[in-house]
């Protein structure tokens, strides 16, 4: 049955992934004159993008003149605890205005200044204000921005495509991505696209836990596919806590209450009403480091200082009712919608939740490629950005940063590249792996495997982690693994189909975080181990995940911080560690 | 909903158009927890009793604008709509299916291509090599296009596409893209000619902005602004002050896009 079903589609640059890095990366390839194929798993302008709220950070100097490319550069490496690749960080501070200016004249409807600039709002470790913003739904404002500019170019666009795997062809270090296997879920037709340069932009992981504030796509199927085809993983144990979720209903939890809130005012309070984070940063409060405000709001519940729900709370009703409706109308209407609680007069109950993968593939900073020749990674997809902790508003600035050097890069390269041939064996063997499990009798749901990873990823590898817990997590994802999976139907938009597919690719990705957490023996940024409570020079090192027929870790150097940044740092007194 | 009840019953529209001829209404038992919404009522389904279901989601927290569908035969966003006692959920029926809750809806965007939906800019401000300067107010109707979500909901309500086919209408949504970038205060463009034909088949009954879960006001701040700005372009005294001026407008009267 495989091999005479295959449609096989030649393409010049192929982009998977329509959030804002695949739109951004589309733009940029095409620009540099190739074809390009986008490809997205939803339809047009759904994807995890749409819902980043607060901002994109630029180092614009519009309320703050005194703010520049270096001090955005030292605050993103310091916030990412100096894991980030010091020449990326660099890179996304110096090319973020440039972006920025871009969107605007491309239609970006920013909140502005009386004097009518682009306003910045106060982030969290943030030494000034750089996070320019359209009200609290940034993320839709970007992504409806760049679609239009995917349009008015004509590249094609595909929606509800769902890529299953990579192809690669070669070997040793010949080795290169020439392409992919795609199912067409409104056809259920099996596609073998075939390209001269691939760029994965296909987003997070941190659906692999239970309370998350990502989509239902964020299962990790970029950095599955990728370490499947032979490219590294790299701090893939870095998964940043959000410390404001929701708490309830039930079918709310998880889900984002922006740090906006905190930055145009806000104060958490436990059930004693007392400010706490006196306790833990009293010099930046609630404007503190992410990981800092979510260890200190974890720490207040586990020590009895929460509300009934195991959480705290969060409170802006002190600033005035129109000013909250206009700066935060988003979070007035969710509260609103969800739990019917006015926040312009009464305090929400949050609790920290899984935000964003800080790891992910590991990519070049002057091409975003990946290990794997003639793949580049871009957007949550990849790391090497953030470090151990994403400073608010930067993962917006990634995406266009690195959608752009990554557009670029792979036109480039496909220009190079030859016509390769698909290896027809290899195209026939993932057509059986993915309806492998068809019909099967004696299979589990892949909705109730999907939720057990949730659950011991929750238990065993969130805030708080130990060898002991990782290692009982480990073993249980482990038997997970060797559970068979039954699915009913067949490949044309069926939802329990799509569910198998993310369960594999989330039992790849858990243990890379788990592995990398295990071997991580200190505490650094989101990376929290009880039983090594302290950051370690000697551990200033990437963790790196590589499938040799098994998963192998490794670890890897970083370079020095640039001359311009070090410089303003030790004139600031600032560790450099 | 009272909170003692332990079950609500779905009665969901499954079919499949490549297989079936007709569609099957199909009544599901779902265990209810309080603050359970629509979309979570058919994800148990698909989780845990029929795992082909096909239906669409994503945020859920009402920013993606996938999960739009008809429940007692109004388009809602499901992720923000209480579950009821006993509930109809089909999917947004103005447009052709794909299959079960999942609707065809590229024909929305096949009519948005043609309105030029994307900013453009006047020359004179594109040559700026500095961000622009632009005064709050000035972006409150641009802005308020912006909102919107892409969920289509305005589209399948609308009575024009549903029950009037063969009518040219581009749709409450696209008119909202359209007229939005027109108002952005560096657009060069005047998109709401491009529909001086087709817009008249509206007759403003407002289902749009009444349905739209953001809360445009779509009828009256674009579909209006849209038609106002045609008959303004198309008035005779207008049209002779131009010519008077030697200001070619982009319609010859009434004619087509020059």
């Amino acid at each position: 049955m495989p091999g005479q079903n295959v449609r096989t589609v030649p393409v010049e640059v192929l982009v998977i992934g329509s959030g804002g890095a695949g739109l951004r990366a589309a733009i940029a390839a095409h620009d540099a004159g190739a074809q390009v194929t986008v490809l997205g798993r939803t339809l047009q302008g759904k994807a995890h993008t749409v819902m980043a709220e607060g901002g994109i950070n630029a180092a614009l100097g519009d309320l703050d003149p005194e703010d520049s490319w270096i001090v955005h550069a030292a605050d993103t490496l310091k916030e990412g605890e100096f894991l980030s690749h010091p020449e990326i960080a660099e890179r996304l501070a110096r090319d973020a205005p440039e972006r920025l200016f871009e969107l605007e004249r491309w239609g970006a409807v920013f909140d502005r200044t009386p004097d009518g600039r682009i306003m910045q709002r106060p982030f969290g470790a943030h030494t000034y204000r750089r996070t320019c913003h359209v009200g609290d739904r940034t993320g839709l404002e970007l992504v409806q921005t760049l679609l239009a500019q995917v349009r008015k170019r004509g590249i094609d666009i595909q929606e509800e495509i769902v890529i299953t795997s990579l192809l690669t062809s070669g070997s040793g270090s010949g080795k290169r991505a020439i392409g992919a296997t795609a199912v067409d879920l409104k056809t259920g037709e099996f596609y073998c696209y075939l390209a001269r340069a691939v760029v994965l932009a296909s987003g997070g992981y941190a659906r692999v836990y239970k309370i998350t504030s990502s989509p239902g796509e964020n299962f990790g199927h970029g950095p599955a596919m990728a370490y499947r085809a032979g490219a590294e993983l790299m701090d893939m144990e870095m998964v940043q806590f959000h410390p404001t979720g929701m708490t309830w209903p039930e079918t709310a939890m998880g889900i984002l209450v922006t740090e906006a809130v905190r930055g145009e005012g806000g104060v958490l309070k436990n059930s004693k009403g007392e400010r706490f984070m006196t306790r833990y940063d009293a010099k930046r409060m609630e404007l503190s480091a992410r990981d800092i405000v979510a260890r200190a709001i974890y720490t207040e519940v586990k020590e009895g200082r929460g509300t009934p729900r195991g959480a705290v709370y969060l409170d802006i009703s002190h600033k005035p009712a129109p000013f909250i409706r206009k700066k935060l109308a988003k979070m007035v209407k969710m509260m609103q919608d969800f739990q019917g609680v006015d926040i312009t007069k009464e305090p929400m109950e949050i609790a920290p939740t899984a935000h964003y993968a800080m790891g992910g593939i590991r990519v070049e900073p002057d091409t975003a490629m990946t290990s794997l020749s003639g793949l580049f990674a871009t957007g949550e997809v990849a790391s090497g950005v953030h470090g151990a902790n994403r400073l608010g508003g930067n993962s917006l600035t990634d995406l266009v940063v690195f959608g752009n050097i990554a557009g670029k890069a792979a036109a480039e390269y496909a220009k190079a590249a030859p016509a390769a041939a698909p290896d027809r064996a290899e195209i026939d063997a993932e057509y059986s792996r993915i309806t492998t499990s068809f019909g099967r009798k004696d299979g589990i749901s892949p909705a109730v495997v999907q939720e057990e990873v949730r659950e011991l990823m929750w238990q065993h590898a969130a805030i708080e982690r130990s060898a002991a817990g990782l290692e009982e997590g480990l073993a249980k994802l482990q038997a997970l693994a060797k559970r068979a999976m039954a699915v009913s139907g067949d490949l044309r938009f069926n939802p329990g189909w799509l569910d198998y597919l993310d369960a594999g690719n989330a039992l790849v990705v858990c243990e890379a975080i788990l592995r990398s957490a295990l071997m991580r023996q200190e505490s650094r940024g989101a990376h929290m181990r009880t039983d090594f409570p302290e950051m370690r020079k000697d551990w200033k090192r990437n963790i790196i995940c590589v499938n040799r027929g098994r998963m192998l870790l490794k670890t890897r150097p970083l370079p020095e911080i640039g001359p311009e940044v070090r410089q303003w740092m030790q004139s600031r007194n600032m560790s450099l560690q | 909903m009272d909170a003692v009840q332990e079950h609500v019953t779905a009665v969901v529209r499954r079919f499949d158009p490549t297989r079936e001829k007709t569609p099957r209404y199909v009544e599901y038992e779902v265990p209810y927890v309080k603050g359970m919404k629509v979309l979570d009522a058919v994800r148990y389904i698909q989780r845990n009793l029929d795992g082909t279901l096909a239906y669409r989601w994503n945020c859920r927290e009402g920013i993606c604008g996938s999960c739009a569908m008809e429940v007692d035969g109004k388009p809602v966003l499901t992720c923000k709509t209480e579950v009821r006692g006993k509930m109809l959920i089909e999917p947004m029926l103005s447009f052709p299916c794909v299959k079960d809750l999942v609707a065809d809806v590229r024909e929305v965007r096949e009519k948005l291509a043609k309105l030029s939906p994307w900013l453009a800019p006047r020359p004179e401000e594109d040559a700026k090599k500095e961000f622009w300067r632009i005064k709050e107010h000035e972006l409150h109707e641009a802005e308020e296009a912006r909102l919107c979500i892409e969920c289509y909901i305005c589209y399948d309500v609308c009575h024009v596409i549903r029950n009037h086919k063969e009518l040219p209408f581009p749709g409450p949504v696209n008119i909202v893209h359209a007229v939005g970038l027109d108002r952005h205060p560096k657009d060069s463009m005047d998109r709401s000619l491009f529909m001086h034909k087709d817009i008249w088949n509206c007759n403003m009954n407002r289902c749009c902005s009444s349905s739209c879960p953001q809360g445009i006001r779509i009828t009256e701040n674009f579909i209006t602004y849209a038609k106002e700005r045609i008959v303004e372009e198309n008035n005779i005294v207008n049209a002779l002050i131009r010519r008077v001026r030697n200001k070619p407008g982009p319609l010859d009267s009434w004619g087509e896009r020059k």
